[in-house]
């Protein structure tokens, strides 16, 4: 199997490492935008093919064309983030490959495999067969395996970027909820913007990240991103939720999380069926208690 | 300039149904409906009608009897016209199958200047088509769109990705996928609701496009209802002593984490 992974950032390395042996990948090759990435890439593959340009599907388009023009590949990986999904997309635009999205996990069946993949907004798995040449887009989860040596050299990819694109990257703020061990939540039970500095504060005491449900970023603009299929994926020790009803959408983002924790003052919300911990009862007094327990420690 | 918008019927996926022994889905029983991000990316095209008199068509895969009611929403929005590719099954028709279909049909029945989609679909979320399809035409594209702004000839595409906002400035023809945060889609009037029903559109057989060995279904063996094992604790806290208990139980169990 000669293999190409899009590698987004370094904690993908980890990740395709473990696909890399489930697929029993003979050739490990991998794409990226950025020149610091794919220098700590290069310990771990074969070749490295770098477009140094912010993401553009344009671009994109014309590097992976470039790159087929010499190589074969059997098997494409990225992560089923936004990016990811593109770059899968466009590649199975590009050579009529089969490609399967938000994939949990992998098992060989003869000559092809059985993937699994989350459907319905995550309430559902489907077990499907494929053989290559196909595109899998990953979600985050347990598999993990320790990347092995190798010496790939890096050969850069010149194609021009689309010329109208520009990048505003999002401000560092030390807040990052896919790299946290604890990551806590605010749904629409949040009643005002100022009460999100009891979410905050409950993160910045148990050293965590904070984030939000979609309707909070989106509509209201309290924060720029927010956990679900359609943000970021997080697999945290703990996520812990306070006014989350529990959508599917929402939670296909949290499912890999070790432990769930939700307060909800609806005995019906849904999170309730997949916490570990749900209390039922109004976040505005639990909420304070425990940053009072907490502080005096 | 023509705009086409390729919609899908989806499940509701905040519908489903399973069954409570096998854990599989009760399809039959789940309704199907137009996406909301399929609706935003109608709307997108609507409002280019609007300011620019662009005419907006549609097109689905599926057929007449599930079909119907789809074509129609669409119509009642304030399309200018639809074609239905006929197929059975749709939802398992492989990725590349859906993209190649559409790509075929612009081919033949185009050119379009701009083709608008919803960002992902509401019950398979996969995303890929839009990226698939933009590959097959070689069209320039901005995906996951959420804000769309014409100054002059120049269409200006904002989407939010994990790592910031990417801002493309395209002009036709491209294509472009649109998530719910780009504009609020209108919702018809009953009077529109009545006139879309005596609108007819195109129904083109898919083999018009591809060939049957063209036609890939996705290999499913089996689909399942997803339950995350978990302890489910609950505390119900109705006086000061439960508020106590639960704020216990939270500490215990970061504890158990070793987040403290
Ligand atoms: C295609 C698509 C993609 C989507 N992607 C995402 C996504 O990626 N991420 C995402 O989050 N959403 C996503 N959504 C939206 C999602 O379906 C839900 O609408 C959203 O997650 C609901 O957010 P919420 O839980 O904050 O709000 P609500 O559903 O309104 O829930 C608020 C909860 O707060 C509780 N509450 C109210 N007051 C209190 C109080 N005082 N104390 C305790 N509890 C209280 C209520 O009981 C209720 O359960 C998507 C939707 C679609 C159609």
């Amino acid at each position: 199997m000669r293999i190409l992974t899009f590698i987004e950032d370094l904690s993908w390395i980890d990740i395709f490492e473990y696909f890399h042996s489930a697929l029993e990948g003979v050739e490990f090759s991998a794409f990226t935008l950025d020149k610091n990435i794919a220098v700590e890439v290069s310990k771990h593959y074969d070749k490295v093919f770098l477009y140094d340009s912010a993401f553009n599907v344009y671009g994109i388009q014309s590097a992976l064309r470039k790159i087929l023009n010499g190589d074969k590949f059997d098997v494409v990986l990225a992560p089923s983030s936004n990016k990811g999904r593109m770059f899968a997309g466009i590649y199975t635009g590009l050579t009529k490959c089969s490609i399967v999205t938000d994939v949990i996990g992998i098992e060989r069946e003869g000559k092809s495999f059985i993937v699994n993949r989350l459907v319905y907004g995550g309430t559902a798995i489907a077990t499907i067969h494929v053989s290559s040449p196909f595109s899998l887009c990953i979600v985050k989860g347990g598999y993990k395996e320790k990347p092995k040596n190798r010496f790939g050299e890096i050969i850069k990819i010149d194609v021009e970027p689309d010329s109208g694109v520009e990048f505003r990257p999002r401000e560092v703020t030390g807040n990052d909820p896919t790299s946290s061990d604890i990551v806590v939540v605010a749904g629409r039970g949040i009643k005002k913007k100022e009460d999100m500095a009891m979410i905050e504060e409950l993160a910045g005491i148990t050293g965590g990240a904070w984030s939000v449900t979609r309707p909070l970023a989106a509509d209201y603009r309290w924060a720029d991103q927010w956990i679900g299929i359609s943000g970021l994926i997080i697999s945290p020790k703990v996520y812990i939720a306070f006014g989350v009803s529990g959508q599917p959408h929402h939670m296909m983002g949290a499912r890999a999380s070790k432990y769930v924790i939700a307060v909800n003052k609806d005995p019906e919300a849904p999170i309730f069926e997949e916490a570990d911990l749900g209390i039922v009862g109004d976040l505005y007094k639990i909420l304070p208690r425990l940053l009072d327990r907490l502080k005096k420690g | 300039m023509r705009v086409l918008v390729p919609i899908k019927l989806s499940y509701d996926i905040n519908q489903m149904k399973y069954d409570e022994r096998t854990g599989e889905p009760i399809l039959d029983a789940v309704p199907r409906v137009m996406g909301d991000m399929d609706r935003c990316a109608l709307e997108a095209a609507l409002q280019l009608k609007e300011s620019l008199g662009v005419v907006v068509e549609f097109i689905s895969i599926g057929s007449r009897r599930t079909h119907n009611k789809l074509m129609m929403d669409a119509y009642a929005m304030g399309c200018d016209k639809g074609y239905l590719i006929e197929a059975e099954d749709t939802n398992t028709l492989d990725a590349y199958t859906v993209s190649s279909i559409i790509g075929k049909f612009v081919e033949k029945y185009g050119p379009y200047d701009i083709i608008i989609m919803g960002a992902t679909s509401q019950d398979t979320h996969s995303s890929v088509v839009p990226p698939a399809l933009s590959a097959l035409l070689g069209y320039r594209a901005a995906f996951g769109v959420d804000k769309v702004t014409v100054e002059g000839d120049v269409f200006i595409l904002e989407a939010t990705y994990e790592d910031g906002i990417y801002r493309y400035r395209l002009t036709p023809p491209f294509i472009i996928s649109v998530t719910t945060e780009a504009n609020t889609p209108r919702i018809p009037k009953l009077k529109d609701i009545l006139k879309a029903r005596r609108m007819k559109y195109e129904v083109l057989p898919v083999n018009d496009l591809i060939s049957k060995d063209e036609v890939r279904k996705i290999n499913v063996t089996s689909i399942k209802k997803y339950v995350t094992p978990r302890r489910r604790e609950i505390i119900e806290v109705d006086s000061e002593e439960d508020v106590d208990k639960a704020v216990y139980r939270i500490i215990e169990l970061l504890k158990e984490a070793e987040i403290l």
